[in-house]
């Protein structure tokens, strides 16, 4: 069998190696760009054998798959001589590198003629980001390290480009055109992260040169990192603008023509010798100033020091006394202080502190004034309140952008609440009595005032704000900062909203600090009572009341799910979106049943729409005719489903009407039509992409309710929590720009903490997530639980399916049992082949994705699971099929998958049992049902997938006990695919019929089924319309 | 005979030749220079009645007839193209003054922190002319005898409006960096620093200063050999790495980045627009894109582990 590696991508291309070849790709530096080659694993000490790594063919293969933002030419592959570490005429192999750490001076370098690909600029980006992710293109294709660290330099390259540190320089030798080129900067702030690629660069970045008659100098990190980073910043800066403006364009001087070629793709630009020789030297006194701060071990800070509260407040409003001190401080260790006197009074600082305080007068006048006012050592100065005001305001964020230490006072950095004048709305009572009153429209008597904090001011307070100059004022012994555009803004909404009253849903917004139409932001919301008790349970401060599950629910809710079934009932009564985003396992289903039924049971308000991917219709059909079998039930799917009036009549008459992400957005005019009670979205990660069809389409179905269930800890998904809060609660985080910019980009390049912060109290009320882990869930759970997991089956699938089934009759009419027992037996291996993979049953190497119900559920289920750093097993009886599951796997999730079949040698298959129980191990397994059905110890992993069944319970639950047994920490899910309307669903019937006798009659194998009669057989195989999936 | 006549119009108006890429003026109108010692510099030449060759000189500076300039010590040298093919050759001559002069300097403001940290700054001081009167010299050519200029053109008068020209390109040069006018005083860039911030402590203290700075020296020697040469294997091995924290800090919107205002003004620019004002949009927007790249990583980062 070629070997074939399957590469994620717009579409599946098959990239042909080698029979039976890995390879590893490789990066390094060549003629100043990163360039890619490959060497294979395989035979890596053969040293003839490297240049049979990935050819010219495959290398282009494998960069025309990878997903790209930005169409590009076709890379051009190149030769390049590797110099390698050699003995005896063969390479060191990676794998054995370690042990010759030491004899490393002795292994000589020997050159190996290889295939490169140098990869353009905007391509190399894309690439290299790809391979942070992941750690192979598919099973045969790993990402050395080298490739790794090589991506570590492209995102530090990143963050130099975000915080700006880049200057534009000039490339100039005898032997090629002048270039115009970005440069980091980098100062004592960068230098630890610079150090740590430095110390994890492996030499076999600068292994390449032109020939194998050009020896490579000796291995320098520095240098080669240095040169990657030059490439990768300047490649970040010329993507942000097309062109030069045409000004420039017109412009023949020599800086023109310089910055021209700083801008745009083009490097190079006409210049004599001579022209480099003025340029180079007007760069370097041009950035003179910058180098020397970068050289720089100090810095200044300035430290804001706000007068002493005193006594009297309107004496301390006018206070002359904000002092601004000087302090020098260290650039590596910013904990590290020294007093300006003291500075200036020890030899070694004395010139740093100088120097550091002449640097920051460009970027304050005060300092400059300051300097040049007093005639004292300069160790900081004093400002009346105005000025400290402007200070505040104006130079201390021009000094903190340039780099020099600010350290303010924490009320005016916004951090303190109760420091802050603005609006209080407080509600006074709500205006009907009784269970409306919490109505989410229900109107609610606001009392607007203008508070400190959560305290109101007194009238002669606030006569003091409307008189102050500065909008710096002591407040009941606290400096405040007062905006007057704010305050007065502030009034004039007390002055307007007297007779204001607000919806509860209004007023819980508030609460969380969503914005609220017609509220000025940062309102504060006073409330007690009921209305108060109603926020603090919404935000899950205070229990609430219990709900009993519906009759009609065929179920018994465990303890956490019934608490779940009260947040959802809740949730959706208070007027807002829900998401249940519990880990798998947990029971999502039957909560959102228990709700469905409840409200079906009370008020009959309408069918409910529930949308899921297509490979879990058949497993919903099957939840809903299993725990809430009296509820009205109607699939919307397929070719031959309802349409037009018919439809919306038949939805009103039902409680639950089933459909597809797919239909959702074509039929979005169709389902628009009816008057849904609410509309449920299953694995609600489909809508985390807000500008998709499908997320389109379930904001614009109007629903008395929105629900979300999902898997995925959403918390960890900052960039998607957009998307589903857009659904669930629309507007409550503002625009989706605004979003961006306000959240997202703050809370993962800064780390902010006060933001993230902030997203959970505007989010958390909305989202309930339990951990299979946490211990009040953990009592609740059984140790091993057992799902079957009805898949579905793709068109292709279910018409191989059938063109089997024609040649099943002339199967039962064999008159010898011998052969009619072995022609049946092949006929239920070729459908369950078929229900596995259609390349199963064609063995044709063909791609894989989009063509099987139960891989595409599997991929989804894992999806979930690595989510939450979980590890699973993955059986199947067929090696065939294994094969594809490990390929497919890795391909899809970049991560190691290993797979245990028959061929495995005993020494291999404990290496890979080891390495999978380390924490640091492949986080899915792949095992042939007999060679690794029985024996092993794999209790790192708590999901155990039976992908086909064996019909035989016994040796099943001998491979699911591989992970339930002692040793097991966690509880153990076992999911047992099925594929509806087939064979493989009327076996499993048939067994879980005769449980009882089942152990006996079916033995050990499959043989028991062809003693079935004809008649019998026929139903077993035969195929039902709602097998097959769109 | 109004033909010799200084404020008639002579030298006649010729056309000059436009020079393609000289160097142009950066202040579009008004005074050159804003710095008080920069304005002094140009006062300098005002103090010879050049009549309309002091307009010529300026709409020369800044439409780019100086091709070429060169500041050093104890002087300047310039080219300027005017009606004829080959530029005129300008030079100014400065007296430079002795080390002993710049002693006696040094001596006169020693220990004045805050005229050193002014200084450091990139501002002359006011009264640093009182240091100079102190030492018995003055900062600013204070006679003819001090500065000379000369000019290869044929216009009798000296200075001609090609050296005004000159002067005022130099004016805004020295508002970009009061240390030249040091350097054409004849004291060498690297020179400065020591005269003006040196420490006005004792002996005691220098040699404190001396022994403070040795272990940084120390330090650093072991690291400058070791940048050769990374801990890493040939191949890297196959431990995890860490993957480097992005922090990036804030950056504000705004409109000029703060490497470029720090590094300021092109000396000599050519340009025409000013090099910040072209170069902020692309530091702004290749910001933008790697901020918004790399919350996506971290994105990816914290939902695969």
């Amino acid at each position: 069998m070629a070997a074939a590696v399957i590469l994620e991508g717009r579409d599946d291309v098959v990239l042909e190696t080698a029979a039976g070849m890995r390879v590893t790709l490789h990066a390094g530096l060549f003629m100043g760009a990163p360039t890619i080659w490959a060497a294979s694993d395989d035979h890596v000490g053969d040293a003839a054998s490297l240049t049979h790594g990935l050819d010219a063919k495959g290398l282009r293969k494998l960069f025309a798959t990878l997903p790209l933002a930005t169409p590009h030419a076709p890379p051009v592959v190149g030769e390049a001589a590797a110099w390698l570490p050699t003995r005896d005429g063969i390479v060191i192999p990676a794998a054995s590198d370690s042990t010759h750490r030491a004899k490393r001076q002795r292994a000589a370098l020997a050159a190996k003629t290889v295939r490169i690909v140098p990869l353009p600029r905007e391509f190399a980006r894309t690439f290299f980001a790809e391979c942070l992710n992941r750690e192979t293109f598919g099973d045969d294709v790993r990402i050395g390290r080298d490739v790794t660290v090589v991506a570590q330099a492209l995102r530090f390259a990143l963050t130099l480009v975000a915080a700006k540190n880049v200057l534009p320089d000039l490339v100039a030798n005898d032997k090629t055109e002048p270039q115009a080129r970005w440069k980091p900067v980098m100062g004592a702030a960068e230098r630890a992260s610079y150090d740590k690629i430095v110390a994890a660069l492996p030499a076999v970045t600068a292994a390449l040169t032109p020939s194998v008659m050009t020896r490579p100098s000796a291995f320098n990190a520095r240098a080669t990192l240095d040169a990657l980073l030059a490439f990768f910043v300047d490649a970040a800066m010329r993507c942000a603008r097309p062109a030069a403006p045409r000004s420039f364009a017109a412009n023949p001087s020599l800086h023109a023509r310089w910055v021209s070629a700083l801008i745009g793709p083009e490097t190079t630009f006409r210049a004599t010798p001579e022209e480099c020789v003025e340029l180079a030297a007007g760069i370097a006194t041009w950035r003179r100033p910058v180098d020397e701060e970068r050289a720089a071990t100090y810095r200044l800070c300035l430290r804001v020091e706000e007068p002493r509260a005193s006594g009297d407040a309107e004496l301390a409003t006018a206070a002359q006394d904000w002092n601004i001190a000087f302090l020098l401080q260290s650039r590596t260790d910013p904990t590290l202080l020294v007093d300006g006197t003291v500075a200036l009074r020890t030899g070694a600082l004395r010139r740093e502190y100088l120097t550091a305080l002449g640097r920051a007068v460009p970027f304050s006048r005060e300092i400059d004034a300051s300097l040049q006012r007093t005639s004292d050592a300069p160790i900081g100065f004093c400002l009346d309140t105005t000025r400290a005001f402007a200070f505040l305001q104006i130079d201390a964020a021009r000094c903190a952008a340039a780099d020099i230490g600010v350290i303010l006072p924490s009320w005016w950095l916004g951090m303190d609440a109760k420091a802050r004048v603005g609006v209080r709305a407080a509600v006074k009572r709500a205006k009907f009595a009784g269970a409306s009153a919490l109505h989410p429209g229900a109107l609610l008597e606001i009392d607007w005032t203008i508070a400190l904090g959560t305290d109101s001011l007194t009238p002669r307070e606030l006569e003091r704000l409307a008189r102050l100059k500065t909008p710096l004022v002591q407040l009941r012994g606290k400096w405040v900062h007062v905006d007057p555009t704010e305050l007065s803004a502030a009034l004039a909404h007390v002055e307007r909203s007297r007779r204001r009253a607000m919806t509860v849903a209004e007023a819980v917004r508030l609460a969380i600090g969503a914005p609220v139409d017609g509220v000025p932001p940062g309102t504060v919301l006073v409330a007690t009572g009921r209305i108060g008790d109603h926020i603090a349970q919404l935000r899950g401060e205070k229990a609430y009341l219990p709900v009993d599950p519906p009759a009609t629910l065929q179920a018994t809710l465990r303890p956490y799910q019934s608490r779940g079934f009260a947040w959802l009932n809740f949730i959706t009564r208070a007027g807002f979106g829900a998401c249940l985003a519990d880990d798998m396992g947990l029971g999502k289903t039957v909560q959102t049943l228990a709700l469905i039924a409840h409200d079906w049971a009370q008020e009959a308000g309408g069918p409910v729409l529930l949308v899921c991917p297509t490979s879990v219709i058949g497993n919903w059909q099957r939840e809903i005719a299993r725990f809430t079998p009296t509820l009205p039930m109607h699939v919307h799917h397929g070719a031959e489903r309802e349409r037009g009036n018919a439809f919306v009549e038949l939805a009103n008459t039902c409680a639950i009407v089933l459909t597809s992400y797919a239909l959702l957005h074509r039929d979005r005019d169709r389902l628009a039509e009816v008057a849904w009670r609410g509309v449920v979205l299953d694995e609600a990660q489909n809508v985390k992409n807000a500008q998709s069809q499908q997320a389109r389409a379930a904001r614009s179905i109007g629903s008395g309710y929105r629900i979300a269930l999902t898997g995925t800890p959403v918390e960890n998904h900052v960039g998607d929590l957009w998307s589903l809060m857009e659904f669930l609660n629309p507007g409550m985080l503002g625009s989706q720009t605004a979003f961006r910019r306000d959240f997202f980009v703050p809370i993962h390049v800064r780390g902010d903490a006060a933001v993230t912060e902030r997203l959970r109290l505007l989010t958390g009320p909305f989202i309930l997530r339990r951990h299979k882990s946490d211990k009040r869930i953990i009592a609740d759970l059984p140790a091993k639980q057992e799902y079957t997991v009805t898949c579905t089956l793709t068109r292709e699938q279910a018409t191989l399916y059938a063109a089997v089934l024609k040649d099943f009759d002339a199967t039962l009419a064999q008159r010898d049992s011998i052969e009619r027992r072995g022609k049946i037996l092949g006929a239920l291996s070729k459908l369950k082949a078929i229900c596995n993979h259609p390349a199963q049953f064609a063995a044709d190497n063909s791609p894989l994705p989009g063509r099987s119900g139960k891989l595409a559920r599997l991929e989804e289920m894992l999806d979930e699971i690595l989510d939450v750093g979980e590890a699973a097993l993955v059986f199947t009886q067929f090696a065939e099929m294994g094969t594809l599951i490990a390929k497919r796997l890795e391909a899809r999730f970049g991560r190691d998958v290993a797979f245990l079949h028959g061929g495995v040698p005993r020494s291999a298959r404990d290496r890979m049992v080891e390495r999978f129980q380390e924490r640091a191990g492949p986080t899915v397994f792949v095992l042939s049902l007999k060679a690794g059905g029985s024996g092993l110890n794999l209790t790192r992993a708590n999901h155990v997938f039976h992908y086909d069944r064996w019909w035989n319970p016994a040796v099943e639950n001998q491979a699911t006990d591989r992970a339930f047994r002692i040793g097991q920490t966690k509880a153990v899910q076992v999911h047992k695919f099925v594929c509806a309307g087939t064979l493989e669903e009327k076996i499993a019937a048939l067994i879980d019929r005769k449980a009882a006798v089942s152990e006996r009659i079916v033995g050990t194998g499959e043989g028991w089924l062809t003693k079935l009669s004809n008649a019998r057989l026929r139903e077993l195989v035969a195929l039902a319309p709602e097998a097959v999936a769109e | 005979m109004s033909r010799f006549d200084s404020r008639g119009d002579w030298p006649p108006k010729t056309k000059p030749r436009r020079a393609a890429d000289g160097i142009k003026a950066q202040s579009k109108r008004g005074a050159f220079a804003t710095g008080w010692w920069a304005q002094r510099w140009i006062a300098k030449l005002h103090e010879f009645d050049l009549g309309a060759r002091l307009a010529r000189g300026r709409s020369y500076a800044r439409s780019g007839q100086v091709t070429q300039i060169a500041l050093e010590l104890g002087g300047i040298r310039a080219q300027v193209q005017g009606s004829r093919a080959k530029p005129y050759d300008v030079t100014i001559r400065i007296r430079q003054l002795v080390a002993a002069d710049w002693r006696s300097v040094a001596a006169a403001i020693a220990g004045d922190a805050r005229l050193a940290a002014a200084l450091l700054a990139g501002h002359m001081p006011e009264d640093i002319e009182s240091a100079f009167r102190a030492a018995g010299v003055s900062l600013f050519p204070a006679n003819e005898n001090e500065m000379k200029t000369a000019c290869s053109c044929p216009d009798w008068s000296n200075p001609c409006k090609h050296v005004a020209a000159v002067f005022y390109l130099v004016g805004e040069e020295f508002d970009r960096d009061p240390f030249l006018l040091f350097v054409v005083r004849g004291l060498a860039r690297e020179a400065v620093r020591d005269v003006f911030s040196m420490s006005d402590e004792t002996d005691a203290q220098d040699a404190e200063l001396a022994v403070a700075r040795k272990p940084v020296r120390r330090r650093r020697a072991p690291a400058a050999a070791d940048a050769t040469s990374s801990d890493a294997t040939f191949w890297g091995g196959d431990g995890a790495i860490a993957p480097s924290p992005s922090n990036v800090p804030i950056v504000t919107s705004a409109d000029v980045p703060a490497v470029l205002e720090r590094a300021g003004n092109f000396p000599f620019w050519r340009g025409g627009v000013a090099l910040a004002e072209v170069l902020a949009p692309i530091y702004r927007d290749a910001a933008a894109a790697a901020l918004e790249w790399l919350a996506e990583r971290a994105e990816q980062q914290r939902g695969g582990d």
